[in-house]
């Protein structure tokens, strides 16, 4: 295998390929007009994705470095996200807040956790969420979440 | 009562006070990201039910044109536009962030923003009746070119690999064609899921494609978020006033794209900083330092983005059109109070529109030392607040902002998606900008090219529709220009050094 390849490039154009597959076989099914835009950036895309294939196989592409620092953060935090987004409309906004405040700040912190520190954090999550709660849903009227089991 | 009646109305305490409090409540909910000037006016808007008409107004201009500048400090310092109008001040602002000098381009945005501010205030108190009629001169070819216009940018945001570029435009615009299609009315791209029938917001998609990487990067290293001279080096103003007077033409052509965009429906201020943008970048001594943290880049995506509020009063106030869609919610507010928007409004409502007009242009000059004051605050505090208290303090404001535009959790499940979507593009060399570029162009792209083709279709003549009227030509003339300049440049460069 040629050590200088950039798979990341290459996954990213294959990936590119197939939504554009995709994409001019769903057209199949919309009318002309529907389908006229979504047909031409398919080609083009495709087109490009050609081009980017050849291009790196050849060497002549810059390849994607790697992304410095612990994936396992990032995949955490995006779990967090996700957690936080689903426990939304169950707990509520303070209540689902408060714990995914708390979560990304295990997920975020290089620190070890000591008891004093963790009792910070949580008071620092409470008062966050709350004056958030405060501005937006209060006094500026932005709607929040409301929760199946808390209404806050 | 003469006009410097209506400007010593617009200097009264209270109207001072209103303007001031406006661009700080404007700014503030601006520089969250998801929340836009669009919702800062429409949660606002009740407050000013129980004012005169003209402070109502000045009220709600003032907390425009702040939410409008306040989108760049999220873009400076997070790299997430705050509202969609301040997508190209990130692709200078967060290099120059990054480099330590977020403070310099905080101070060259708030410069700019002004500066733009007062050229579209201006041109709406001197030229808004002719201004009036570009709106109705601009048909659905002309839109299709602009857009096209703006995509030509592509080639200034591919980082590394213009193929790259290109590919991430393309799935940007993809993403814009999830849904409901404008015209035809075809169910696109949705996996027959009800929830994405109205198709991915755009806001909703601006976060989630800037903001969830930064956020991930920033929980991967115990790094500093951004680097930080050994000391704050203040407002560092007069350095900013001297990249204001080098890009002194820069500033002044932004700020008039931007009016001119302002003015056009539906176009607004994301438009206008991409074009501002592009036409920077062409006429730049060094093109290629634009991307990289080039302070030019942030003065014509500032400008011209604070240009779009004066520009969009145009057609709100001499044709009942609104130009964006904040105008669109102050153009609701006229109507409570009882002000008819038409060609007659100058007149018959004189009192009213002039103190409004000057009322704006205060609240634009207090946003320079409101401005100068909360960026240097909000510098400050995003270089101090430890990394595990600030992911998760913008976790939390996308959270809610994104939320908040439809009241509906599936936009943040939609959000939370494409972000982690454009971390793996990241991974791959494809950058979050040309695929945001592609949806915010799509929607004018496709529906400039479906209408006009079929307007072409119905008079037989398709490539007169799309060649053959005078701004259409204008714009594909400007096209060329931006796609063949380096060629050009090149070629007078290489005759300049021929020369003995």
């Amino acid at each position: 295998m040629n050590a200088g390849l950039d798979l990341r490039g290459l996954a990213g154009a294959a990936a590119c390929l197939l939504m554009a597959g995709w994409a001019l076989w769903e057209s199949q099914g919309f009318s002309q007009l529907g389908a006229v835009f979504p047909r031409a950036v398919a080609l083009a895309m495709i087109l490009a994705a050609l081009l980017l294939v050849l291009r790196l196989l050849r060497g002549r592409e810059p390849a994607s470095g790697p992304a410095g620092g612990s994936s396992r953060r990032r995949l955490g935090l995006l779990a967090v996200a996700a957690l936080w987004v689903a426990a939304l409309p169950v707990l509520g906004f303070v209540a689902a807040s408060v714990a995914g405040f708390l979560a990304t700040m295990a997920v975020a912190s290089f620190e070890a956790w000591t008891g004093r520190r963790l009792l910070g954090r949580v008071i620092l999550a409470v008062v966050v969420v709350l004056a958030f709660r405060l501005l937006f849903g209060e006094l500026l009227n932005v709607p929040l979440p409301k929760g199946t089991m808390l209404p806050l | 009562m003469g006009v410097l009646a209506h400007f010593s109305d617009a200097l009264t305490p209270f109207h001072l006070l209103l303007a001031l409090a406006g661009v700080v409540a404007g700014t503030v909910v601006g520089a969250l990201p998801g929340l836009t000037a669009t919702m800062a006016v429409a949660v606002l808007t009740p407050l000013t039910f129980g004012m005169p008409p003209q402070s109502a107004l000045i009220l709600l201009g003032a907390i425009y044109t702040g939410a409008i500048y306040g989108g760049c400090y999220a873009a400076i310092l997070v790299n997430t536009p705050g509202t969609p109008s301040a997508i190209a001040t990130t692709f200078d602002g967060w290099p120059m962030a990054r480099r330590g000098d977020g403070d310099l381009a905080l101070t060259i945005a708030v410069l700019a923003s002004v500066t733009g501010g007062v050229v579209g205030v201006l041109l709406l108190l001197l030229l808004a009746p002719p201004l009036a009629q570009v709106a109705l001169a601009f048909g659905p070819v002309e839109y299709f070119w602009l857009a096209v216009l703006g995509l030509t940018l592509i080639s200034a945001i591919s980082e590394a690999s213009l193929l790259k570029g290109v590919l991430g435009c393309a799935i940007g615009l993809m993403i814009s064609m999830v849904g409901t299609a404008i015209v035809g009315g075809d169910i696109r791209f949705t996996f027959e899921s009800q929830a994405l029938l109205g198709g991915v917001n755009l806001v909703a998609a601006l976060v989630g494609i800037f903001c969830i990487p930064v956020v991930m990067d920033l929980v991967a290293t115990p790094d500093a978020h951004l680097k930080v001279g050994q000391r704050l080096r203040g407002f560092r103003l007069a350095e900013a006033a001297g990249h204001a007077w080098t890009g002194r033409w820069n500033l002044l052509r932004s700020s008039v794209i931007g009016t001119l965009v302002g003015i056009l429906p539906g176009a607004g201020g994301s438009i206008a900083s991409l074009v501002a943008y592009a036409e920077a970048r062409r006429t730049a001594r060094e093109p290629a330092s634009y991307g990289h943290g080039a302070p030019g880049g942030i003065l014509a995506s500032e400008s011209a983005n604070n240009a779009t509020v004066g520009g969009g009063f145009v057609p709100t106030l001499v044709l009942g059109i609104p130009g964006t869609p904040p105008d669109a919610i102050i153009l609701g507010a006229l109507l409570v109070h009882g002000i008819r928007t038409g060609p007659n409004l100058f007149s018959a409502q004189s009192g009213i529109v002039y103190t409004f007009i000057f009322g704006l242009l205060v609240a634009t000059l207090i946003m320079l030392p409101a401005g100068l004051l909360l960026g240097r605050y909000a510098f400050r505090t995003i270089i101090r607040v430890p990394k595990a208290v600030l992911a998760p303090a913008i976790l939390l404001m996308t959270l809610i902002g994104t939320f908040a535009i439809n009241n509906n959790i599936h936009d943040v499940w939609v959000m939370l998606a494409l972000g982690a979507g454009a971390w793996l593009l990241g991974r791959a060399g494809i950058t979050p900008a040309p695929v945001v570029l592609g949806v915010v162009l799509g929607p004018i792209a496709e529906q400039g090219f479906v209408q006009g083709w079929l307007i072409g279709s119905a008079t037989g003549n398709v490539a007169g529709e799309f060649f053959g009227r005078p701004i259409a030509l204008a714009i594909i003339g400007m096209i060329l220009l931006t796609l063949l300049w380096p060629l050009i440049a090149r070629r007078l460069q290489e005759r300049r050094e021929e020369q003995p």
